[in-house]
């Protein structure tokens, strides 16, 4: 999908139909919304169980990311064109090198000193450091970590049957701004 | 476009005067004004799009400059702006903030009027570097020399002269005058 058929598109789901004068503004204004409309796409995608195919659409496997003492920068994840949508980390699937099993998210970092189980892998997210926990041991961790979670797309990612889903919510987010012109 | 011949006949006949009463110079002297004002009132109507013409541009450094551009009358709302070579057609955006700020997909190039030029925003996200030929489709002010104006405006043509013939005609135009293009 490319940003101007999105226009075009949620233009016409707008009622009543605008005046041409009235097509001007909100052609600005969709044009404007459509980063904030990919992320809403993103996050809806991510929470609708019910359409799992929809679901693995915006889901992908990062990059592998190297964790020194422990802890692993999750930031160039966040910087990429089609980010890893923060968000929804506690659903992304992240696993460690060495370690079968998939790493157990938990709230905050003091979580992360009490005792737990050995032979699972914990972390916590801080800013976009994830802190890591391996067999009882924080701190020493070093090797690779890999994030397999949802993504905000960019509009070559917007496939049908997401295109619709986009478009609709594009018209949402403008009817505001319809209202008011 | 009319002779001097017929536009002095149907004005004679319109006015139900003879050409004693309305000498030919006067008459004549009045087409260039008509032209002028009846060029500003389509580009005001529902029939804009029946003088509307394509004005070829090379904007330099990202912009056009309108006021170079001769007998055109542009109208935000209604001009149309496409790549000269593609006919691809750019984008409208209300303003040059929105071309700095609006975090506009990279996918298309937009543009904004700022005064008397136009600023057009490149895929590479720069405001200041578009030189691509262009064509404008606007509404054109119709001229005697250029022998322009549309047969389906020839009626309303030798109305408007004779309208200017009256004193609240004359009225009409220095308003039009005053309001510019």
């Amino acid at each position: 999908m490319i940003s101007a058929n999105a226009v075009e598109r949620a233009l016409r789901l707008i009622n009543p139909v605008p005046t041409e004068k009235e097509q001007t503004s909100l052609r600005t204004a969709l044009n404007v919304i459509t980063n904030d409309a990919r992320v809403e796409l993103a996050r809806r995608v991510a929470n609708d169980y019910s359409k799992i195919t929809n679901r693995d659409l915006l889901r992908t496997t990062f990059a592998s990311q190297t964790a020194v003492a422990g802890v692993v920068s999750l930031a160039p994840l966040f910087a990429l064109t089609e980010p890893l949508l923060r968000e929804e980390i506690q659903s992304a699937d992240i696993y460690l090198t060495g370690v079968t099993r998939k790493l157990q998210l938990l709230p905050d970092r003091a979580a992360l000193t009490l005792d737990r189980p050995l032979g699972f892998a914990y972390g916590a997210l801080v800013g976009s450091d994830l802190y890591l926990k391996v067999n009882g041991l924080l701190g020493t961790f070093a090797s690779g970590v890999v994030v397999s979670g949802s993504f905000v797309p960019t509009f070559t990612s917007i496939i049908p049957p997401l295109d619709e889903m986009f478009v609709q919510i594009m018209a949402e987010m403008v009817k505001p701004a319809a209202k008011a012109v | 476009m009319l002779t001097e011949t017929e536009v002095c006949n149907l004005v004679l006949e319109a006015a139900g005067k003879s050409e004693k009463e309305l000498p030919k110079p006067r008459i004549l002297a009045l087409r260039t004004p008509a032209l002028e004002l009846l060029s500003k009132r389509v580009k005001e109507s529902a029939d804009y799009q029946g003088m509307q013409k394509d004005f070829s541009v090379n904007p330099v450094a990202g912009r056009v400059d309108l006021s170079a551009i001769t007998n055109i009358l542009f109208d935000l709302d209604h001009a149309r702006v496409r790549v000269a070579s593609t006919n691809q057609t750019l984008t409208t955006v209300d303003s040059h903030e929105t071309l700095e700020s609006g975090q506009l997909p990279s996918d298309q190039v937009y543009y904004a009027q700022d005064g008397r030029d136009l600023v057009i925003l490149d895929g590479n996200g720069s405001i200041v570097a578009y030189t691509t030929a262009l064509k404008i489709k606007a509404n054109f002010i119709a001229t005697l020399a250029a022998a322009d104006l549309p047969d389906q405006y020839s009626k309303t043509w030798i109305a408007t002269i004779v309208e200017l013939l009256t004193p609240a005609g004359s009225e009409a135009m220095e308003t039009t005058k005053a309001g510019g293009a």
